[in-house]
């Protein structure tokens, strides 16, 4: 097992709403599966400030408008539900990657 | 405490109105009149709604979020309103254009507690159980007991 921890950049427009619900569900089902990340939560306005050093995933309830160099996962299933597991999923193959 | 955020004059579930934006100068100015939110959250809803929709397509209802910068917020709430008519919105995350009636508007302040209270809504709009009751009440009295007594179940079950 790596030592690093993984770096994930949960994004929403204001930062704090649907992010915040993304960035539970995630974490809670990281730490159920054995895996951990750090992460912090911010809004898509301000990620041109971001790059790759900064975070290995993006994970985003809004479109992401921008190039950052960091692969970009789209959370809104985890929101409806609808097709939540694949999505949590696709984070957990990046997290392990 | 969880549920100070439903109040029962934020409630409607007759508005009358032709679309989103007559919806958000409706419920903007009764949420500034009645000092939950500030001068400008109207706009900060349109401008809001242009650049990053919040309609969410749920297996058994549509609702919509609409939210702003919490700046614009004074007392943390969700106004809660169902439309006559249903409107057209835009989704959240790929602005396809979908059709809604049930609108919540989410006045959030601090954002390290009430975005719990969102994260429990959506899994409350993800069973049918609840969204048949949310969807069948037609009494602002009904709804406000419906919100309280999910979302004090919710936080017993998380304790």
């Amino acid at each position: 097992m790596a030592n690093n921890k993984k770096n994930i950049l949960f994004v929403c427009a204001t930062g704090i709403a649907t992010s915040t619900v993304v960035a539970e569900k995630t974490m809670d089902f990281l730490h159920e599966n054995g895996l951990d990340a750090d992460y912090v939560q911010t809004n898509v306005a301000s990620l041109p400030e971001y790059d790759k050093n900064d975070a290995d995933l993006i994970v985003a309830t809004t479109e992401v408008p921008y190039e950052t160099g960091i692969p970009v996962i789209r959370a809104l299933p985890l929101i409806t539900g609808i097709g939540a597991d694949k999505v949590l999923d696709d984070i957990k193959k990046e997290i392990e990657k | 405490m969880i549920n100070q955020m439903f109040d029962i004059d934020l409630i409607n579930l007759n508005v009358d109105v032709e679309d989103e934006q007559q919806l958000f100068d409706f419920i903007g100015s009764d949420a500034i009149e009645k000092n939950f939110a500030k001068l400008g959250y109207i706009s900060g809803l349109e401008k809001r709604e242009l650049s990053y929709p919040t309609g969410l397509q749920f297996p058994d209802i549509p609702i919509a979020l609409p939210h702003v910068d919490s700046k614009y917020i004074g007392k943390p709430f969700i106004y809660i309103a169902r439309t006559k008519k249903v409107l057209k919105v835009r989704q959240m995350g790929d602005g396809r254009e979908m059709s809604t009636n049930n609108f919540l508007f989410l006045g959030i302040k601090n954002a390290s507690k009430q975005p719990e209270l969102l994260a429990h809504m959506m899994n409350a709009f993800q069973n049918k159980e609840f969204v048949q009751t949310f969807l069948k009440i037609d009494s602002n009295e009904q709804m406000l007991n419906l919100m309280n007594t999910t979302f004090e179940k919710l936080e017993n079950v998380k304790n």
